[in-house]
C-alpha cells in the first residue's frame, strides 16, 4: 500500500476521533473515485477536483453518495427496497461513468452516467433541501430539473427535485434553498435521491459533463467536521489579501499555502493567516486570522501567472482550496526612481529577505541609472521613543526613518517588539529622514549585483506610512498610488468571499452544533 | 455500543500512534463488504486553468432577422451584451416563453412549451486539464463533431464552434413522449438552431 492511501484511511480514522460524528453515528468514509460497483462499469480514477470550494448540494449531512440502478431497489440492484439500510450507510461510492449506452468523453469507455447519485439523509421524499452549491444564476428548470450556472461558467444540474423554490433567471446565493429532494422523473418515479451533475467547457472537448465525486468529497468535509476554510480576496500589483480560518484551532493562526505559476512549474509558499481583522471578530469567534502579503516582485514581469491559495484539511489528507482562488495576477515591471542601495549575501539574510517576494529584476542600464547611494545597513535596528505617540524608527545610518505602521514593520520583517527604547532628546539627536516605505524592494541586475531601492537623500518624511519615502511612487507595490501603476489583475473568480463565506462557515458551525445536539438519525 | 465505540476509539489510536494508520485499519467506518480503501487524496485545484477563448464571429449577414425579431425586448439586450455568438429556438412560440440570460462569458437560454423543456448553453471560458485530453465526438450536428447523451432521461448534444462551447438539453414531462424516445429530436433541434448575434455584433440589424 502505497504512503498515500495510508493517509487517507487515517485521515477516515481522525475524521472518527475528532468526537462524536456531526453526521451520524456512524463515521464517514469513502471509497475513492472511479471506484465502481463490481459489474456496474468502468468509474473515471481522477482525483481532480473539477469544482472546487462548491457547496455540499443536499443541505445537511448525512447524505449518502451510491448509485441509485446498482443498490437495493434499483434495476440493476441485489434486491430489496430502495431505503434499505445498506442505501443509506457509509462508504459513499463513486457511480460517474456506470454503465450507460451514451456519449461521456470524459469516461474510460468514452460512455457512462453523467453524475452522481446521492441519497438524503432519511428515505423521504419532497422533505431534504437541495441547495446551491455556488452563487450563480438559475439557467434552466425542466420537469424534475434544476440548472445553476456559476459566473465561470460551471453548470451544476439537480434532478429528480419537488418544491422547487426559485424561478429561471434567478440569483441565488451559495445555500440557498432550491427544492426538495424527491423522485421526479418524467411521470414515472425514480427513487428518492438527487441526481447532480457538473458541466464545463473542457478545452478540446466541449461543455461537458465532469466527475462530481472529488468535488462532493470536498464538500461534504464541512458538513461532518468544520473543515478549514477562507477566502483568497485580493491579488493584484499590491498585495495578495485574504483569511483562513480553522474551528478546530478557533484561536490558532493557520497556514496559507500560496501557489503561483511560473512557467511550467508552481512555486507555493506558506504564509500564517494570524493579521488580526476587526470584520472576521464577530464572524470567526476571535479576528487573527487574516493574511496580507505584498506581491512577488520576481513575478513582476508583465506576464500572467496563476495564483491560487489553499489550506491543508488533515481528515481528509488533502488541500482546501480558498473561496476566490484561483485568480491571475499580471503586473508590469516596476517603474524605476529614487536612489540604490548595494546589499551583500549578509545584509539579506540580516534582513530576512526573499529573492520571491522581494526581489524585481532589472536590466543592469535601468539601476545604474538610478544614482548610488550608501550600502543598506547591514541589519535591522529599530528604536522607539519613551511614550507611544513617539513611535518606532529604523536607524540607517544616523538618521532616523518612521515606521508607519505594524504593516510596514511586517512587510520588513521588523519585531517591533524588540525595539530599543530611546528617549526623547537620542531620539531628536537623529536626524529625521524619509518614512521607511511600504515594503523592500531589491533589484537584481542583469549582472546579479543586488541593490535595495531607496527614497533619495532629504526627501522629506511622509508619516503617513503607505507612500512615505517610497522611492517610485508609481512603481511600487504597497504605494497606494493608482498613477502609472502598469498593472493588471483579471479576476477568474467571481466569488469574493468574506461575507458569503463567512455566513456559510457559520452555517456550518451552527449545523454541527445542531446535529451534536440531536444525536443520531433516524431512519424509515 | 459504548463498548464498540470504546474498543474502536483504542484501536484507531493505537494505529495513529504506532502504526502509521496502516491498512489493516483503514476502514474503521465501512460496514460494507468493500476492502478497497481511497487510493487517491481530492487534490486541488491546481491542475485546471481557465482560458477566455478567442471567439470567431459568424458573419453579420447570418444572422436570421425573423428569429431575432421574435425575441423580447429583453431577450434581445441580453443578445447584445452576449459575449459569444448567439444561438435560439427556431420556432416562435418556443422563442416568445424564453428565457436569455447572459454573463461576462457565457448565455444560457430556457424554454418551456409544449411538454418540453429545452435548456441552451454556451460558454467560451473553457476549463484546461492537463489530464483530459481532446476528443471529437461521434456525432455530428451542425456539421460539426458532437457528443449525444442520454441520462435521466434528458437528451442533451454538445459541440464546438466559433471558439466557444455549446449544448441543448431536451427533457420532456413525461418519458412516454416520442420526442424524447431516441436523440433523433434533439439533433434535429440542434441543426435547426437560429444565429441571432452577440456583443461584438452590436443591435444589428
Amino acid at each position: 500500500m502505497s504512503r498515500l492511501p495510508q493517509r487517507l484511511a487515517c485521515g477516515a480514522l481522525l475524521v472518527m476521533l475528532a468526537g462524536p460524528s456531526v453526521a451520524s453515528a456512524e463515521p464517514f468514509s469513502y471509497l475513492p473515485p472511479g471506484d465502481l460497483i463490481e459489474g456496474s462499469g468502468q468509474g473515471a480514477v481522477d482525483d481532480t477536483v473539477f469544482a472546487p470550494g462548491m457547496r455540499f448540494p443536499i443541505e445537511v449531512a448525512p447524505a449518502y453518495a451510491n448509485s441509485q440502478v446498482y443498490n437495493h431497489g434499483g434495476s440493476q440492484g441485489p434486491g430489496g427496497g430502495q431505503c434499505d439500510d445498506f442505501n443509506y450507510s457509509y462508504p459513499w461510492r463513486d457511480n460517474f461513468c456506470e454503465k450507460r449506452s451514451w456519449d461521456m468523453p470524459l469516461c474510460p469507455a468514452g460512455t457512462g452516467h453523467q453524475g452522481q447519485d446521492i441519497r438524503p439523509a432519511t428515505c423521504e421524499k419532497d422533505k431534504h433541501w437541495a441547495v446551491a452549491t455556488v452563487a450563480g444564476t438559475i439557467t434552466h428548470i425542466g420537469s424534475y430539473s434544476v440548472y445553476l450556472t456559476a459566473d465561470d461558467g460551471t453548470r451544476y444540474d439537480f434532478l429528480h427535485m419537488s418544491a422547487v423554490q426559485v424561478n429561471v433567471g434567478d440569483e441565488v446565493t451559495r445555500g440557498q434553498h432550491l427544492g426538495k429532494v424527491s423522485n421526479s422523473f418524467g411521470g414515472t418515479p425514480t427513487t428518492i435521491h438527487l441526481h447532480f451533475n457538473l458541466r464545463q467547457n473542457v478545452e478540446g472537448v466541449g461543455f461537458v459533463y465532469v466527475p462530481p465525486y472529488t468535488s462532493l468529497l470536498q464538500a461534504y468535509a464541512p458538513l461532518i467536521d468544520v473543515a478549514p476554510s477562507g477566502s483568497l480576496e485580493t491579488v493584484d500589483c499590491d498585495a495578495l489579501v485574504g483569511w483562513a480560518f480553522d474551528s478546530d484551532q478557533a484561536d490558532s493562526a493557520i497556514d496559507v499555502n500560496l501557489s503561483f505559476a511560473v512557467g511550467e512549474d508552481t512555486v507555493t509558499h506558506a504564509i500564517s493567516a494570524d493579521l488580526d481583522r476587526d470584520d472576521l471578530c464577530e464572524s470567526l469567534g476571535s479576528c487573527e486570522h487574516g493574511f496580507e502579503v505584498g506581491s512577488p516582485l520576481s513575478l513582476f514581469d508583465g506576464q500572467e501567472h496563476v495564483v491560487s491559495a489553499g489550506v491543508d484539511y488533515e481528515a481528509l489528507a488533502t488541500t482546501i482550496e480558498l473561496g476566490g482562488s484561483p485568480q491571475i495576477m499580471q503586473c508590469e515591471p516596476l517603474v524605476l526612481s529614487g536612489v540604490r542601495r548595494p546589499v551583500d549575501v549578509a545584509t539579506f539574510e540580516q534582513w530576512s529577505l526573499s529573492s520571491f517576494w522581494d526581489e524585481a529584476f532589472a536590466e543592469t542600464s535601468k539601476v545604474e541609472a538610478l544614482e548610488l547611494s550608501g550600502d543598506w545597513p547591514a541589519e535591522p535596528v529599530v528604536v522607539r521613543g519613551e511614550k507611544e505617540a513617539d513611535g518606532y524608527w529604523l536607524v540607517d545610518q544616523g538618521q532616523r526613518r518612521q515606521i508607519a505602521d505594524a504593516k510596514v514593520a511586517r512587510a520588513w520583517r521588523l519585531d517591533l517588539s524588540s525595539a530599543e527604547q530611546r528617549s526623547a532628546a537620542a531620539l531628536e539627536a537623529l536626524a529625521e529622514g524619509p518614512a521607511l516605505s511600504a515594503r523592500p524592494v531589491l533589484l537584481r541586475d542583469s549582472d546579479q549585483e543586488l541593490y535595495m531601492l531607496d527614497a533619495a537623500p532629504g526627501e522629506p518624511a511622509t508619516p503617513d506610512g503607505g507612500a512615505g519615502g517610497s522611492p517610485a511612487l508609481d512603481g511600487i507595490p504597497g504605494s497606494n498610488s493608482s498613477a502609472g501603476c502598469g498593472c493588471r489583475v483579471p479576476r477568474r473568480s467571481s466569488e469574493r468571499g468574506t461575507p458569503t463565506a463567512l455566513m456559510m462557515l457559520l452555517l456550518a458551525m451552527g449545523w454541527s452544533s445542531a446535529r451534536r445536539a440531536a444525536g443520531s438519525v433516524c431512519r424509515r | 455500543m459504548r463498548v464498540a465505540l470504546a474498543l474502536r476509539l483504542l484501536l484507531a489510536l493505537i494505529c495513529v500512534i504506532h502504526f502509521g494508520c496502516g491498512p489493516e485499519l483503514s476502514e474503521p467506518g465501512s460496514k460494507t463488504v468493500s476492502t478497497a480503501v481511497p487510493s487517491s487524496a481530492p487534490s486541488q485545484s491546481s491542475k485546471r486553468e481557465q482560458v477566455i477563448a478567442p471567439i470567431a464571429w459568424p458573419a453579420p449577414a447570418l444572422i436570421d432577422v425573423g428569429a431575432r425579431s421574435s425575441l423580447s425586448k429583453e431577450a434581445r439586450e441580453v443578445v447584445e451584451r452576449a459575449a459569444l455568438p448567439v444561438w435560439v429556438l427556431p420556432a416562435t412560440v418556443a422563442l416568445q416563453r424564453a428565457k436569455l440570460m447572459a454573463k461576462p462569458n457565457w448565455y444560457a437560454l430556457s424554454s418551456r412549451f409544449d411538454g418540453l423543456a429545452v435548456a441552451l448553453s454556451g460558454s467560451r471560458l473553457t476549463y484546461r486539464y492537463a489530464n483530459v485530453a481532446a476528443a471529437d465526438g461521434p456525432a455530428r450536428v451542425r456539421g460539426r463533431p458532437a457528443f449525444v447523451g442520454h441520462n435521466a432521461g434528458i437528451w442533451s448534444v454538445a459541440w464546438r464552434a466559433h471558439g466557444a462551447a455549446y449544448s441543448l438539453d431536451v427533457e420532456c414531462a413525461q418519458g412516454a413522449d416520442p420526442r424524447c424516445a431516441t436523440e433523433r429530436f434533439v439533433l434535429e433541434l440542434a441543426d435547426d438552431l437560429r444565429y441571432v448575434g452577440g456583443a461584438q455584433q452590436g443591435a444589428t440589424p
